[in-house]
């Protein structure tokens, strides 16, 4: 019925149903956990030390389950809503997998006396490379050059002049709106492609930051869209910054430029940026995230040569997850031990 | 009236016409000449073509039968096989560009490194099929790191160099194998160990680039032996010439999995046929000799091609001169 790494029957007759606080270093207790994590093999053996409970399985049974569970391991925060918790008597600690955790009201669960955290900097430098990949691969014409080079006429497969022209990356002009931990990272990529770097934020970056990667800080939005050749969007989505890339921002940018999202979908208004694709105010874009994600099979921006699309995929890598699921099982750890969490929300 | 010189150019010249020859020059192209060779043989006494030119050229003309030419202006790196040697004897002179390549290219493995460590390929693909789904980044999508791997570097000339400046923002470790090596200045600017042999380069790089000429040294230098040595997680780029890697050994090593993937702009054959194996596997990128493909690089040659040609036929200085 439910499935853990390796099932230890003495766990389940000794397990006690009170609410307790525990203070030992004992574990034991059952967790739910979100179902897409299972697909990591090697990382559910980590959780031996647990009785999990898998979320699709629970969500069929909640009754079940529902008063022993202590723990949640999950991806997606916005899903703990008023009505989830009610099933949760006995929910002590979530332990957020990942960095974003958009939707979720802290505050509930902290009334609640629940503990919750989530990772937010570990995925900084895989997001960077990325972030990277899309704006050489758009800059470089990925999806015609991989069509020239399959083309059936012998002269448009030896031509990639004439077919799949792309743009230098090498000393173009890069803007990041947002400089966080993610858009410092692309910013430091940057500099070995002696990139022309300017950043726009909330709050300035120290110089030495700004020296260290050769960044410049424009003073309005619109100055970064004016002078970027590559726009990389990196901020949180936060009531201010949804739908902050929208028509009047997309007409503000060169007709060369190309924008790179790697931050939330919802960041840029999606029926805009097509509309500037198509009536060439950008040239190319190149999408982590999308809204909505993913975007249906028919939808016009995955037709488009000059939009790659990388499926929200910034922090996947085998290096990367197994650091985020150590940490936030480290996280779940602290959180029945009274230990510290990193980071505690 | 001073007669003006006739100078033969190719496509690359004529559609990207940001230079104008004709104030200095007659100008035939291509078709023209081939509708009178005869005559032309006897006329041209400069010309310009790329690399790529060199070969479809060499297969219609003798390049002897020139009775005036006077300059070949190579817009590009390599020669692909002109006769430099017999050229010189008959006091034809012969210029390349070699420095404009380096950087355009050294990005296209950039390209190919991160495309191939990150399935962007693969993301492609399942967007268009409707298979995309929010967990295909917990399962299919997950890739490996760029960040923190190891670059192998074979071939650190101007293209290999600049390769490595590269790999610092993304705090890789750099060995490369050259056939001398660079100084100890070169060296630490891009904090960059020297392999003594390639079988130590092969054994620890993550990331193995190709960035060497074709030479007799390197023709079919990496071949099953060598992708043996390499680590099954390990990705093979090539931006070098296609006959560096003996590709059916390639093909193996990738269907075995010897070696995880690989990301070619350069093949032997160029292009490969329809059918064959390597176009056909998911774990492999190809590109069609794309690494001098941008704007900026395309104009930026064609500008040096007509300055060098206006320099070989006035006695001028190439830059540079073979």
């Amino acid at each position: 019925m439910f499935t853990t790494g390796s099932i230890n029957t003495i766990w389940i007759i000794s397990f006690s149903r009170k609410k307790q606080s525990i203070m030992s270093t004992e574990l034991g207790q059952t967790i739910l956990c979100e179902s897409k994590l299972k697909k990591l093999f090697d990382l559910v053996e980590m959780l031996k030390c647990f009785q999990v409970v898998w979320l699709d399985e629970y969500l069929q049974r909640k009754d079940r389950f529902s008063k022993e569970i202590e723990g949640f391991i999950c991806t997606k925060a916005g899903l703990i809503d008023e009505q989830f918790l009610d099933h949760l008597p006995n929910l002590k600690v979530v332990s957020i997998c990942s960095a974003g955790f958009e939707g979720l009201d802290v505050s509930m669960l902290h009334r609640l006396n629940i503990r919750v955290s989530n990772v937010p900097h570990l995925v900084s430098e895989s997001t960077a490379d990325l972030t990277f990949a899309l704006i050489l691969a758009t800059a470089r014409q990925l999806r015609k050059n991989i069509q020239s080079s399959q083309h059936p006429d012998l002269e448009v497969r030896m031509s990639p002049q004439f077919t799949s022209l792309g743009t230098d990356v090498t000393g173009a002009t890069l803007g990041i709106l947002g400089m966080g931990s993610i858009g410092y990272c692309v910013a430091m990529r940057a500099t070995g492609f002696r990139m022309n770097t300017f950043y726009y934020n909330r709050n300035r970056r120290p110089k030495l930051d700004e020296d260290r990667v050769n960044a410049k800080y424009c003073r309005s939005l619109d100055e970064l869209l004016k002078l970027s050749q590559f726009l990389v969007v990196s901020v949180p989505l936060t009531p201010e910054t949804e739908n902050m890339i929208g028509h009047k921002e997309l007409a503000l940018m060169k007709p060369s430029s190309i924008l790179i999202n790697v931050s939330r979908g919802c960041v840029v208004d999606t029926s805009a940026l097509v509309e500037a694709l198509n009536d060439g105010k950008i040239s190319a874009a190149g999408l982590d995230v999308t809204e909505p994600e993913p975007l249906p099979y028919d939808h016009p921006l995955v037709h488009m040569d000059n939009v790659i699309l990388s499926g929200h995929s910034g922090a996947a890598t085998v290096e990367v997850r197994k650091k985020i699921f150590k940490q936030s099982l480290e996280n779940l750890k602290a959180g029945f031990t009274s230990g510290p969490m990193n980071n505690e929300l | 009236m001073a007669c003006k010189q006739t100078v033969l150019i190719w496509e690359q010249l004529e559609r990207f016409n940001t230079v104008d020859l004709n104030t200095d020059f007659t100008v035939i192209n291509v078709d023209t000449f081939f509708s009178n060779i005869k005559q032309h043989l006897n006329d041209v006494e400069g010309i310009i073509l790329t690399p790529m030119d060199i070969s479809k050229f060499l297969n219609c003309v003798d390049i002897s039968s020139f009775s005036n030419l006077k300059a070949v202006s190579v817009c590009g790196a390599g020669i692909n096989g002109l006769d430099v040697v017999e050229l010189r004897k008959r006091k034809v002179r012969v210029s390349i560009i070699p420095q404009v390549t380096a950087e355009p290219t050294a990005d296209l493995a950039y390209m190919m490194m991160l495309a191939a460590a990150r399935n962007l390929t693969e993301a492609l693909e399942i967007s268009k099929k409707g298979s995309a789904t929010i967990d295909a980044a917990y399962s299919k999508l997950i890739g490996r790191n760029v960040t923190g791997a190891t670059l192998g570097i074979l071939g650190m000339g101007n293209i290999g160099y600049c390769i490595a400046k590269r790999a610092m923002g993304f705090r890789m470790k750099v060995l490369y194998h050259n056939r001398t090596r660079r100084s100890q200045l070169d060296e630490e600017c891009v904090n960059a160990k020297y392999c003594n042999t390639l079988e130590a380069l092969l054994k620890q790089a993550d990331f193995l680039v190709i960035a060497v000429p074709l030479t007799a040294e390197t023709r079919k230098l990496i071949r099953q032996p060598q992708l043996a040595l390499m680590k099954p997680t390990a990705i093979l780029i090539n931006v070098g010439r296609g006959s560096v890697v003996d590709t059916d050994d390639l093909v193996e090593a990738l269907q075995n999995g010897t070696i995880s993937s690989a990301g070619l702009d350069v093949t032997e054959p160029e292009p490969l046929p329809q059918d064959h194996p390597l176009r056909h596997m998911q774990n492999v990128i190809i590109t069609p000799h794309s690494a001098t493909a941008t704007v900026e690089c395309i104009n930026e040659m064609n500008q040096q091609a007509v300055q060098n040609l206006k320099a070989g036929l006035s006695g001028g200085v190439m830059n540079i001169e073979l």
